[in-house]
């Protein structure tokens, strides 16, 4: 979705891409030090704002700690703490995405090709994909019960939806000429699919797959926060109880951080295995 | 779509997909009614609490504030997501300092500050509307931002030309120019929105679609469960299309000049 609007911007892109490309090593390098640098800059303004606030008596200092009380508890409970709560989260997030992306591919590239099956399927995606996948949350602790099936059946559900759109649009976009071509060329069905097919949605495969990591972050976490499964989520829930509020506070940092991450590095990923279609498309979705 | 794919009629489609739609249903009210599992309540008994919520004391008391709470919380969100984001990116040197603790503020899941929200707002609706407004903020945010860094820079030297100020410009030439990332951007955040709504019900409430799922199936009101999901698919539908119309109209120009690309 994001995606196709995001096309509109791919003029602005494909002008700028190749005089970045022709700029000499030596500048570009110096002005991703400078932007690092500000934005270090900026996030120290964040903490000043954030201390400033504290200082102003705005909110209770008590349940807002300071950054310093944070990151103390992060570093103390860390190796106790949140890096096992990082692993369970991870791990139902991983196996998540493992399961959802060859599922959606195939249900995209089945739907994209087959024109009774996208009718087929229509109204009923149609009606499944508004329900808000956390609402789900009740029915999957009562098929499943508090466990790491409950998350992957919430994780699957919801991420099923960017992986399927991103593949299905980009397979009902191939040009027709390739796949005439490969008609002419006398290749089977199977070998077109293999062929011309799959590597003309890859783009459009690794958006959905980036999409599909930050909501199966969001589906992880927020299962553990209601449902006490293991994880950052339960974490942030439990420290909270305990009036650990600094550990509480480093947990949802750190939440962040790994989502921050996961986001980069599936950013940096898509570029590096497809730098050919990221000045074509623009640079985020 | 091509002449080709017109040919074969477009009623038989439409209606195959009802068709296979219906027989879903079909199967899941057969399928429950011979299985008699715990976990799996018919359809019409589904259907039925559904409406029950509906049309109940329940409309008022939680189905209503939780719509309206949704509404307000992203209607605020997406209200300051463009108020800051459009600045941010005209004014380009700002850029790389907000950067980062943007990123990482869009990154971090809404719901996971449910708890401290808690704690320092305490549990009431103007919480909860504030978290549904954090998590919708920051993808409209973000999008506001990257699309008035692209604007055409024609456009805006000719606003400078025709001796238009700094905010004229905004308002008037940047601001529309970039709707069509924003609004990629507001369809994220309806979509988040609704599920910080969901979820904010969840935890440490006493009304609304959230809790009354969650409640139903702590009390094993299997059917209920399942009619309250039902309710909240037609409350996820309907922003949807609403969604889309508002956005068609708004876009109407955009549409039109790239060939109907970019809506929907």
């Amino acid at each position: 979705m994001a995606d196709r609007a995001a096309s509109g911007w791919a003029g602005a892109f494909a002008r700028r891409a190749p005089a970045r490309a022709r700029r000499p090593l030596g500048p570009a390098t110096s002005t991703r030090v400078v932007r690092t640098l500000k934005g270090l800059a900026g996030i120290a303004i964040a903490i000043a704002i954030w201390e400033l606030i504290r200082a102003l008596g705005v909110v209770p200092s008590a349940y807002v700690p300071g950054v310093g009380s944070i990151l103390s508890a992060g570093v103390e409970d860390f190796g106790s703490q949140l890096a096992p709560a990082i692993g369970e989260t991870l791990k139902a997030w991983a196996v998540g995405l493992a399961i959802t992306v060859p599922a959606g591919l195939v249900l995209g590239v089945a739907v994209g090709l087959s024109r009774w099956a996208d009718a087929a399927l229509r109204v009923t995606v149609e009606f499944l994909r508004p329900v808000p996948s956390v609402a789900l949350i009740p029915i999957a602790v009562l098929v499943f019960g508090v466990s790491l099936r409950m998350q992957l059946l919430l994780i699957v559900y919801a991420c099923l939806w960017p992986v399927f759109f991103n593949v299905r649009f980009a397979v009902q976009g191939v040009d027709p000429l390739l796949l005439d071509t490969a008609r002419v060329a006398g290749l089977s069905r199977l070998a077109t699919i293999r062929r011309v097919v799959l590597p003309s949605t890859l783009p459009a495969l690794f958006t959905g797959l980036r999409i599909a990591s930050s909501i199966a972050l969001v589906l992880a976490v927020s299962a553990e926060l209601i449902t006490g499964a293991p994880g950052l989520g339960k974490l942030i829930v439990d420290a909270q109880g305990a009036m650990q509020i600094p550990l509480s506070y480093a947990a949802v940092f750190v939440t962040g951080i790994v989502g921050f991450l996961l986001n980069a590095a599936f950013t940096a990923l898509d570029r590096r295995a497809l730098p050919w279609t990221v000045a074509a498309r623009g640079e985020r979705a | 779509m091509s002449a080709v794919r017109l040919r074969g009629g477009k009623v038989a489609p439409a209606l195959l997909g009802w068709v296979v739609a219906a027989l879903l249903l079909l199967l899941w009210q057969l399928y429950a009614e011979s299985a008699q599992e715990l976990y799996l309540p018919t359809f019409t008994d589904s259907a039925g609490a559904a409406w029950d919520l509906l049309t109940g004391a329940t409309l008022t008391s939680d189905v209503l504030p939780s719509v309206g709470r949704f509404a307000l919380g992203y209607v605020v969100g997406c209200a300051v997501g463009v108020a800051v984001g459009t600045p941010l990116g005209y004014l380009r040197p700002l850029e790389p300092w907000v950067r980062p603790v943007l990123e990482f503020l869009r990154a971090l899941p809404a719901t996971a500050i449910l708890p401290l929200a808690l704690l320092v707002l305490g549990a009431n609706g103007g919480m909860r509307v504030a978290v549904i407004a954090f998590g919708a903020c920051w993808p409209v945010l973000l999008n506001a931002l990257d699309g008035a860094r692209h604007v055409d820079p024609v456009l805006v030297e000719t606003g400078r030309v025709s001796g238009l100020g700094r905010f004229a410009i905004l308002r008037r030439i940047v601001l529309p120019a970039s709707l069509p990332q924003i609004f990629a951007g507001l369809r994220i955040a309806l979509g988040i929105a609704l599920i910080v709504m969901v979820l904010s019900e969840m935890y440490g409430a006493s009304s609304g679609l959230g809790f009354e799922i969650l409640n139903a199936q702590r009390r094993f009101m299997v059917p209920e469960t399942y009619g309250g999901v039902l309710v909240l698919g037609l409350v996820g539908w309907s922003v949807s299309v609403l969604f889309t119309r508002v956005e068609r109209r708004a876009l109407a120009w955009h549409i039109g000049r790239t060939g109907g690309r970019s809506g929907a």
